[in-house]
């Protein structure tokens, strides 16, 4: 039984500017939701499936409508049926205490009407609230389900032919797209008390790993492990899996095609990776000593040192406990905003507090799970990760991990620190940006972040052998044939950050006027032709190809 | 809803009009049939014995909602020749006798009276005498004809009341007993027991199973002598007689879902034309009520799936009605 893919939205009755319809599209965020201009009768949105479906079952996600109708259509006529009489989302007493606004409901087959055995292309959804008098109302997601098979849903499961090797898709049960998930795993294992995550919140995680096409999907097969597809993807292999020394790590893109990086990076871990653990070791240590000369840790105590952070949208208990968390790491609370605070800790958009953080400019406004996932970690995270606004999310992060002082060997921190690696590969510096080495450069880039916290000699050998199959983070060479001239007028970290990313996507750098790009944030630059900005960078990253310039 | 209403207020300064209209309520109702002109006489009636004062002409009366031209020229022709011509008419109207006379028996309505009279049966002494025209519950109406026609004193609701709770009570704490009707409304007296009874682990979705805990509640109050006689007993609605003194009772105990428990208390407290009123306010606020649920109308007409209700307050907050009292539903 799987979601039904929606292709577009049709038509609205309205739509709140912060509040769009395409919201209800977005299972991940139920902060996301639609909903309509104050003060309408009633609030209607019309989708579009791919394909016509059966629809089974019907998961819905409130956001202050007391009622729901849902209707289905096809593209071929005007005409409604009604697959679910009008349902309540809310009861009269919720809707005039304002409680649950956010309540979800599923409908299965018994729920609805004799149209659920048709196949239907288009739903209408009809949302009511006639107890809050102006209020705004909608939904803030729903789904739709069907018993059938789906055949060409860029998540299913199939297995890909790759030469004589077989892909083959494998889901693990609960997959949930975070830095710490691994280490979550571990602790399932060990038996640690974890924060309980509400069967609703299963449910989203559910529905954001269905919906993301394909992010991470762990390729494992009985021999070779290989992993599945995009940047994003997450290892977690836990130490316990016994895996063989040959196994061999494949990138493979989102559209199932192994890259030629992908490829070469394979071999040169064939190169690299012994199978012999005991001759790996010293290989990183020495790569330790030259690159990274920084190692970047703190006390746990002082992980959040300079975070000064106020809370807006949670409630007690869980506000105090989140509070707690923050200041064991070093950070300052806040009551209310001013204008020493970095950080506010915020549950949906729209808070006063969330405003108000706005007004000022700042926009490191994260959600909780930030101060989880780093207490949980013993781990900074780069914030943005968490940051509230989808749009900070997919901006690159601009601050690296730092990873908490370890007393006791935990060899566990390094499948976490992996995961965090390759959870959100950051191109990293290197001496050599010569394009024989590139994939060197991949590589030990991988290595640097590693052995951050890898410097203890007394992991077990079975652990460090089985990080040789850890992947490698995929990074295209967009920039393969470019050359680039970083003006002086940037700033030493920007520049920085500029030389990072434009080695790890292969680009060269040349004098001013041979270059094909300079990258400059100086207005007198701007007036050459070839001049980008280094967000032009970023977002070629993001997109994945040169953009054009404006 | 039942014909043995209790009497309209002999205090009531309108008195005497609303006697009449009662009668030319009952005769539409019951001789020719027509429940609206019935229902139309009825809430005329109401109004006026609401009014408060002596009505003095027919145009002060056709102020009231619910008295129109016709009926206020009948109030200015009774208050004329102290009669009514129509009236009269009726009165000695051999059908129209016959029917009356003959629908004061406990199952037999105007259509069977009908049949009756058309076979020659034009009084209850002969009906005495053709008891094989009849069925059960009709039998049992002609046998407590007299008892059925007196009105029940409250107390002696209240004492039958405390009868079943307390033997519903030893069986199971947890059931729900009200006594509906007018009753329950404050009247001094009524016409027969209606009790509504209700069990957490009855509910609506589950009525695809027999539940034969009516049965098991009435074979108890059959041991405790209060029930003497059963008309009817189906899985939700016995009806049947009591007596606690000396006088035999109309008794209904309906067994509802627990879901649908206030819907039905809502229902059978009335009256009925307060019911009616309350579903044209429902109807208006984009809701359909009936005595087992109260549903949101979808946007093309369609009932949706029934709301929870949690008590009688939550039907009026639903659909933005006033909270009347029981006491305040005698329309």
């Amino acid at each position: 039984m799987g979601p039904i893919p929606v292709d577009r939205i049709i038509s609205i009755s309205s739509e709140d500017h912060a509040h769009k319809a395409e919201n209800i599209l977005n299972v991940s965020d139920s902060h996301q939701t639609w909903r309509c201009k104050s003060g309408e009768k009633q609030a209607t949105v019309i989708l579009q499936f791919l394909k016509p479906s059966v629809i089974s079952s019907i998961d819905v996600g409130n956001d202050n409508s007391a009622f729901v109708e849902i209707f289905v259509g096809k593209s071929t006529s005007d005409e409604f049926q009604v697959l679910l009489v009008t349902s309540s989302l809310m009861t009269l007493h919720e809707c005039k205490n304002g409680l649950n606004v956010n309540k979800v409901r599923f409908f299965d087959t018994d729920h609805l009407s004799l149209a659920s055995k048709e196949s239907w292309d288009r739903v209408k959804i009809v949302c009511t609230q006639p107890y809050i008098k102006q209020s705004k109302y909608g939904l803030s997601f729903v789904t739709f389900h069907s018993k059938d098979i789906p055949q060409k849903e860029p998540i299913q499961s199939q297995s890909i032919q790759l030469g004589s090797f077989t892909l083959r898709n494998d889901d693990e049960s609960d997959d949930i797209s975070s830095a710490g998930r691994l280490f979550s795993k571990r602790n399932e294992n060990k038996d640690v008390v974890r924060m309980p995550e509400s069967p609703v919140n299963r449910l989203l995680a559910i529905h954001k790993k269905n919906l993301e096409t394909g992010k991470h999907k762990n390729a494992n097969s009985t021999n070779i492990n290989i992993q599945t597809p995009l940047m994003n993807q997450v290892n977690s292999k836990s130490p316990k899996d016994s895996v063989k020394p040959k196994n061999i790590d494949l990138n493979v893109k989102k559209n199932n095609t192994i890259t030629m990086t992908a490829v070469k990076n394979t071999e040169v871990k064939k190169k690299e990776s012994s199978p012999s653990s005991s001759l790996l070791q010293p290989s990183r240590k020495k790569i330790k000593l030259m690159k990274n000369p920084l190692p970047a840790t703190k006390p746990f105590s002082e992980l959040l040192n300079n975070v000064v952070f106020v809370m807006s949208g949670y409630e007690n208990p869980y506000r105090s406990n989140i509070r707690s968390k923050a200041l064991e790491m070093g950070a300052k609370y806040k009551h209310n905003w001013d204008l020493s605070c970095t950080h506010l800790i915020c549950a949906f958009i729209n808070t006063p507090k969330y405003h108000e953080c706005k007004r000022q400019g700042t926009y490191r406004i994260v959600k909780s799970d930030w101060i989880d996932k780093c207490h949980s970690n013993r781990c900074r995270f780069p914030w943005r990760r968490y940051a509230l606004d989808k749009w900070e999310q997919n901006k690159p992060e601009s601050e690296d991990e730092i990873c908490a002082h370890t007393d006791s060997v935990e060899t566990d921190d390094s499948d976490d620190e992996w995961n965090s690696v390759s959870a959100k590969p950051i191109p990293s510096t290197s001496q050599s940006n010569s394009s024989e080495n590139r994939q060197n450069t991949i590589t030990t880039s991988l290595y640097d972040l590693d052995t951050d916290i890898d410097s203890d000699l007394d992991i077990p050998k079975d652990i460090l052998a089985d990080e040789s199959i850890v992947p490698l983070p995929f990074i295209d060479d967009i920039f393969r044939d470019c050359s680039f001239y970083l003006s002086s007028s940037l700033k030493p970290l920007l520049k920085q950050e500029c030389h990072r990313y434009i080695i790890a996507l292969e680009g060269k750098f040349s004098e001013k006027d041979k270059c094909d790009y300079i990258v400059s944030t100086d207005t007198n630059d701007l007036q050459f032709k070839n001049s980008v900005t280094p967000q032009w960078i970023w977002d070629c990253y993001d997109a994945r190809k040169i953009l054009p310039l404006i | 809803m039942s014909k043995r209403k209790a009497p309209s207020d002999s205090t009531n300064p309108n008195h005497d009009f609303c006697e009449f209209l009662i009668e030319l309520a009952d005769y539409e109702k019951h001789v020719v049939r027509n429940k609206y002109k019935g229902n139309a006489y009825q809430k005329a009636a109401s109004a006026l014995a609401k009014y408060g004062k002596r009505i003095n002409s027919g145009e002060e009366a056709q102020k009231l909602d619910g008295i129109g031209a016709k009926i206020s020229k009948k109030i200015d022709e009774f208050l004329e020749t102290g009669t009514l011509k129509k009236l009269d008419n009726i009165r000695v109207d051999d059908a129209a006798v016959s029917i009356k006379d003959l629908t004061r028996v406990s199952g037999i309505g105007p259509a069977k009276a009908k049949e009756l009279y058309d076979s020659g049966v034009t009084n209850i002494d002969i009906l005495l005498k053709n008891q094989d025209k009849l069925n059960h519950h009709q039998i049992l109406g002609l046998k407590y004809l007299n008892d059925f026609e007196e009105k029940i004193p409250r107390n002696e609701v209240v004492e039958v009341e405390q009868i079943i709770k307390k033997t519903l009570h030893n069986l199971d704490p947890k059931y729900k007993v009200t006594i509906c009707g007018s009753y329950r409304r404050g009247k001094e007296f009524c016409g027969d027991i209606d009790t509504l009874i209700s069990h957490p682990s009855f509910m609506s979705h589950g009525l695809k199973k027999k539940s034969d805990k009516l049965q098991v509640v009435v074979d108890i109050l059959k041991k405790n002598n209060l029930i003497t006689e059963t008309i009817s007993l189906g899985e939700a609605k016995f009806m049947g007689v009591c007596k606690v003194n000396c006088i035999s009772r109309r008794l209904d105990i309906r067994l509802n879902p627990y879901d649908q428990f206030y819907c039905a208390v809502l229902y059978f407290t009335g009256s009925d034309l307060f019911n009616k009123q309350m579903r044209e306010h429902a109807i208006k606020q984009g809701f359909t009520l009936n005595e087992y649920t109260l549903r949101p109308m979808g946007s093309t007409g369609i009932p949706g799936e029934p709301v929870e209700i949690n008590s009688e307050e939550d039907i009026f907050d639903y659909i933005d009605y006033p909270y009347k009292k029981p006491e305040e539903r005698n329309i």
